[in-house]
């Protein structure tokens, strides 16, 4: 009697799938999986530069400028840039044709809103730093703003008329142009800002207005699902795409088993490593910055001893590390020193760090605690769950175990486990938040005490003064000029001195996406590169 | 009759203020400040940025001390304002966030609960007609194996199987209807969760029931065993049953976080561990308010109930 | 099937102590032959007492050390020298799946053991004493069991774990016993602590329903009409006749309480690698089950037989131990 039933049941179940799963694909949409963790948002916001929304940003919104996927610098709203002799003032002209999606022009004093939009404390866009903190008064603008605030003023930051930005900078910087070069100083309407709210004016009920390729035509935050349209107005070629759709998928399995389904096209949260030879295509590589370290906190015990960092990182044989990290062939490059692969220059002869187990010993026995037994709680974390950081971690605390008997450690993936103990973190994950090739300025951000890096909670209060020397010098200097260059290199090996980088490897940037998504790349600042280029062919 | 229900109304009052209290102080005292979560998990801010954080913790209250801020919150509620999330889906009404997650949820677990009693009774049934014997065994060791592997190693399988291999659905993912078959999937896992429950309670009330005389003397006047068993044995042997069944519905439409989780269904399990994840204030204390009223309002309505239906219970 | 006989009971009773004396020896006789007529119940004691086995002495015989990494020899599928294969970083996956199972025995006992002392301390003492003390210990179990479970563990988890840890680094300092730095006694402290504090008011009630409606059966009314002072009547019909049902729950609770600790892993804040949790080996197993199921599956079944186990345990001791069962 069940049996039947049950028959019954699975052939009904059968034709039903059958009937819908037979709908015809459109040819010209991309479907996306955003989400990279369970703490991510859904999101669109045009103007935070940051979250997961950050990939999509060029979607809605163009850059200022931008560099390509050769590392070419390539113009977005401004077309032409300029400097005065010792790099403290730029001018920067509007393109002409650069305009909104309701077919007015861009002008200067709209995009300098929008930046100022962006610096206001409130809206919490923490690298805008990066970017403008150099600018006269912008500082200060920060600091005097009301905590309501929807906006500041940035005395530094000026329209000389409807087509030129004039910025003027505190110091030198005759690399300006490149660090702006980014999709975090993409512009929205100030006006519009104001009347919704930061974190609203971009939803489609409000009818945004931009000035990227596409429009945000529907934003489902309960199903987490969301749809872009071309823009009409669009103003440089195509866009290709007739739609580019995205939902919500945190889950890797779930990511990888969705897209071996042809449900969809590409992905921000990576497939599994594994399935590697299951779809080649989706994780054909190319060339991007993809630093990605682990820093010993040199302020916090027992990591406040150079002697301990010293031994540390003497004791691990960091080619097993990557090993361990990059198991399958392809997926990862090893790196041996502090500069990226791709940034403007690197030491062509640094073979990382020595493993050596016994000078690793007597450091350790030279150290202020004398012996692992003394050694106060290693706390450790490579925050988040992503599987090579997991892996390389993992991989250097046993090393630590073997080689200097240390089992003091205490490892926690989700950094907010420390809960309190958050100050106390001795070993974290992050990247150099720099998202341009400039050597110079990568060390700036790893190692000068003003830089993003021991700004953050990771490295805060490293200072090395012949390093900051180096590199406040070398800012100075225009990007060709080969003494930048040499002064890079030379506050590297300060850095490198003092232990408190450990290099083992980056993750290849894989397209993340299958075959038939032709020209998706994303950039060094992850966001996609050119989505007005991006179309569909399948074989 | 009346004074009674008055008391229990205020005892759980009572209760459910102690409740947010507890809550709301293992937040403050122990998940901590959700700004600075913000900036440890977000790994594009600047920890040092004291401007923002500052500007941040005012914006939602935070910069005050705890009891401060929980008179706050509780002055809110009674207003109807359940405050706005901080990081979930950034400055919208908590309320609203709910009152779509939480129906989502319910149909769930109404669904996956009205699949699980009708197959684990009618494999209960089974198995107590066929005591000890081979078929028995299979149904009530399977039933329980299957429902010993967690949930997050069950449904990458089955979508392995249903999916890749036997090419039946696609990738169920997030909410469109209980009437769509992305609903089936995870209905289905939800099922199997409370079924070893409901299988052996049916399975020994049956057996129970199997040995009563009522049941010998029908079947020596010569009932057909299958109106013996709709009629004679099915009925005494579904009360106690009913009772668990409801008690698994009401547990589980409070989201099955597992599921959810998973194949990201926007409902109210999901809120849980997102709001948790995020150290989102106003979200865990809705999910503690609403999780925490749910089951207070059944209890009540069984205790208003119960009385009628039984008349051996008295209210004292 | 042999359905309750009062009469018996009563008749038990007119004669305490002598009978209760000839029937000790019964009770306990009866209880293991019917529990060996028992052959599920029999194979699940068995699988319990092998995981017992393996979990006290298992890390001691352990062919590779649980931590010790190979990465050359990572993602190998079972063979003769590696039993069960070895996992992303090249460890053994048997040697980590014994030490699993010394922590999977000690979640589920301490969960179980410190659920079940808060259990009977208050349910025993609720149903005895009744009146306003009851009623407070009932309403406290109730609010417990009103919030949703698995926020309460995870916000215990959050909220506990910094003070413990910095309780034991205070204990470190003081005592320079290594035994307090070993983070993998904190994870287990505060996977037990959580789990038990939402475990303990399901058997509260239980208890405390088995004290009241034992007190109201026939026999006990009698017992005390003769004289027997309550430490009796407690000993020897109260807890004799809870017997069977707290031991179902006991058993299942175990069996959940390896389950949670797994759910817990899944969610990241369970027992944190590199120690070996089965939990945490299938979490870390789920990245690569396409293409290396065993690192999955190892762990999923054993879970699921000691789970299966652990039921069928508990079912055939009810079976044994039911009172009413006497023949």
């Amino acid at each position: 009697m069940s049996k039947k039933l049950l028959s019954l049941l699975i052939v009904a179940l059968v034709l039903l799938m059958s009937a819908t799963g037979a709908l015809a694909q459109d040819e010209q949409v991309l479907r996306i999986a955003t989400g990279s963790s369970g703490v991510a948002n859904f999101s669109f916001q045009i103007l935070s530069a940051g979250g997961d929304q950050q990939n999509w940003i060029t979607f809605q919104s163009v850059p200022p400028l931008y560099f390509d996927v050769d590392s070419n610098l390539r113009t977005g709203y401004f077309n032409g840039w300029d400097q005065n002799e010792d790099s403290t003032v730029w001018t920067f002209t509007v393109d002409p044709d650069a305009r909104w999606s309701d077919g007015t022009s861009i002008t200067a004093q709209q995009v300098i809103d929008s930046w100022q939009v962006q610096a206001a404390p409130l809206n919490s866009v923490g690298r805008i730093r990066t970017y403008l903190g150099n600018v006269a008064g912008f500082a200060d603008a920060r600091e005097m703003a009301a905590e309501d605030a929807m906006t500041v003023d940035v005395p530094g930051l000026s329209a000389l008329d409807d087509s030129t930005v004039q910025v003027e900078l505190v110091l030198p910087d005759p690399i300006f142009f490149w660090r702006i070069a980014t999709a975090h100083m993409a512009i929205a309407r100030a006006e519009d800002v104001l009347e919704h709210g930061f974190n609203e004016f971009w939803k489609p009920e409000n009818n945004p207005i931009v000035n990227g390729p596409f429009i945000l035509t529907s934003f489902d935050a309960d199903q987490q699902k969301a749809e872009m349209t071309p823009n009409p107005e669009w103003w440089k070629d195509g866009p290709l795409l007739d739609s580019v759709s995205f939902q919500f998928v945190t889950d890797q399995t779930i990511v990888g088993t969705m897209a071996l389904n042809d449900q969809i096209d590409a992905s921000l949260a990576p497939a599994p490593s594994v399935l590697r030879a299951q779809m080649p295509d989706y994780f054909r590589q190319f060339q991007a910055i993809g630093f990605n370290t682990f820093w010993m906190q040199p302020t916090r015990e027992p990591t406040s001893d150079p002697k301990v960092r010293e031994a540390l990182i003497k004791s691990v044989d960091w080619n097993a590390v990557f090993q361990a990290a990059f198991p399958i062939e392809g997926s990862g490059v090893m790196t041996t020193q502090t500069l990226d692969d791709i940034v403007t220059c690197q030491n062509p002869d640094a073979t990382g760090y020595p493993y050596d187990v016994e000078g690793a010993q007597a450091a350790l026995a030279e150290s202020s605690y004398g012996s692992a037994e003394m050694l106060p709680k290693l706390r450790v974390t490579p925050r988040g769950s992503n599987e090579f950081n997991n892996r390389a971690l993992q991989a250097v605390i046993e090393f630590w175990r073997q080689n200097l008997g240390i089992e003091n450690v205490e490892f926690q993936q989700d950094p907010n486990s420390f809960g309190d103990d958050y100050d106390k973190i001795n070993l974290s994950r992050d990247d150099v938040v720099i998202r341009f090739p400039d050597a110079a300025t990568y060390m700036w951000a790893a190692g000068h005490s003003a830089g993003p890096v021991p700004s953050s909670s990771m490295l805060n209060g490293y200072k090395n003064e012949a390093l900051e020397a180096a590199i406040d010098e070398a800012l100075t200097l225009p990007p060709d000029d080969p003494r930048r260059c040499e002064l890079a290199l030379e506050a590297q090996d300060h850095y490198e001195g003092d232990y408190v980088i450990m290099h083992f490897g980056k993750p290849l940037r894989s397209a993340n996406a299958r075959e038939h998504v032709k020209e998706y790349y994303s950039g060094p600042d992850v966001s996609v590169i050119e989505p007005w280029k991006i179309y569909i062919e399948r074989m | 009759m009346a004074s009674f229900l008055l008391i229990r109304l205020l005892r759980w009052s009572v209760g459910l203020l102690l409740i947010l209290f507890v809550t709301y102080a293992m937040m403050y005292y122990g998940a901590g400040d959700p700004i600075r979560m913000m900036f440890i998990q977000e790994e594009d801010f600047d920890t040092t940025d004291e401007a923002v954080m500052r500007a941040l913790r005012a914006k939602y209250g935070l910069d005050q001390p705890f009891i401060a801020q929980f008179g706050n919150y509780l002055h809110k509620l009674a207003q109807g304002d359940w405050g706005r999330s901080i990081r979930l889906q950034v400055d919208r009404p908590v309320l609203e966030i709910v009152q779509f997650r939480l129906p989502i949820s319910m149909q769930l677990g109404f669904a996956a609960t009205a699949i699980s009693a009708v197959v684990g009774i009618a494999l209960g049934v089974l198995a107590a007609l066929y005591h000890n014997r081979w078929l028995d065994r299979l149904i009530v060791t399977t039933v329980l194996f299957v429902t010993s592997i967690p949930v997050f190693v069950t449904v990458p399988m089955l979508l392995l199987l249903l999916v890749l291999i036997l090419k039946l659905i696609p990738v169920p993912y997030g909410w469109n209807g209980l009437f769509h078959r992305d609903a089936i999937l995870p209905v289905a896992v939800i099922a199997i969760g409370p079924l070893p429950g409901i299988v052996r309670q049916t399975r020994s009330a049956m057996l129970e029931v199997k040995s009563q005389q009522y049941i010998t003397t029908a079947r020596a006047k010569g009932v057909p065993e299958s109106r013996i068993i709709l009629r004679h044995m099915l009925r005494p042997v579904l009360t106690p049953v009913i009772t668990t069944v409801g008690l698994i519905m009401i547990a589980l439409i409070n989201g099955s976080l597992f599921v959810e989780l998973i194949l990201n269904i926007p409902g109210f399990g999901l809120l849980t561990i997102e709001g948790i994840r995020k150290v989102d204030y106003p979200i865990i204390m809705a999910v503690a308010v609403v999780g925490t009223l749910i089951i207070f309002v059944s209890n009540f309505v069984v205790d208003i109930i119960y009385p009628i239906l039984d008349p051996r219970v008295r209210i004292q | 099937m042999s359905a309750a006989r009062p009469g018996a009971n009563v008749s038990r009773v007119i004669d305490d102590r002598s009978v209760f004396v000839g029937e000790q020896r019964n009770l306990w006789q009866d209880a293991v032959r019917r529990f060996s007529k028992n052959w599920l119940a029999v194979a699940g004691f068995f699988v319990i007492v092998i995981f017992l086995v393996l979990a006290l002495i298992g890390p001691h015989i352990a062919p590779y050390d649980f931590l010790e990494q190979n990465i050359v020899k990572a993602y190998q599928g079972p063979s003769a020298e590696r039993f069960l294969g070895t996992d992303d970083l090249g460890r053994d996956v048997f040697s980590r799946m014994l030490h699993g199972a010394r922590t999977a025995a000690l979640v589920a006992f301490f969960t179980t053991i410190i659920s079940l002392v808060i259990g009977v301390l208050v349910g025993g003492w609720s149903g005895i004493q009744g009146g306003r003390a009851d009623q407070f210990l009932m309403w406290i179990s109730d609010l417990i069991q009103a919030m949703p479970g698995l926020l309460l563990v995870i916000l215990i988890n959050t909220t506990l774990r910094r003070p413990i840890v910095n309780w034991f680094d205070a204990l470190y300092e003081q005592t320079r016993n290594p035994f307090y730095l070993n983070t993998l006694w904190l994870d287990y402290v505060l996977v037990f602590s959580a789990l038990a504090l939402i475990g303990w008011p399901g058997l509260a009630r239980l208890i405390r329903g088995q004290v009241l409606s034992i007190s109201e059966e026939d026999y006990v009314l009698a017992a005390r009409a003769l004289g027997a002072s309550e430490r009796h009547i407690m000993l020897r019909h109260v807890i004799p006749n809870a017997l069977g049902p707290l031991v179902v729950a006991v058993t299942a609770g175990m069996g959940g309480a390896v389950l949670l600790e797994a759910s817990l892993s899944f969610l990241g804040i369970g027992i944190q690698p590199p120690n070996a949790s089965w939990g945490s080996m299938l979490e870390e197993g789920r990245r690569y089950w396409q293409i290396f199921p065993h690192l999955m599956l190892i762990p999923a079944v054993t879970i699921g037989i000691v789970q299966v186990a652990f039921v069928f345990l508990g079912d055939g001791l009810n079976d044994a131990l039911d009172p009413r069962r006497i023949s």
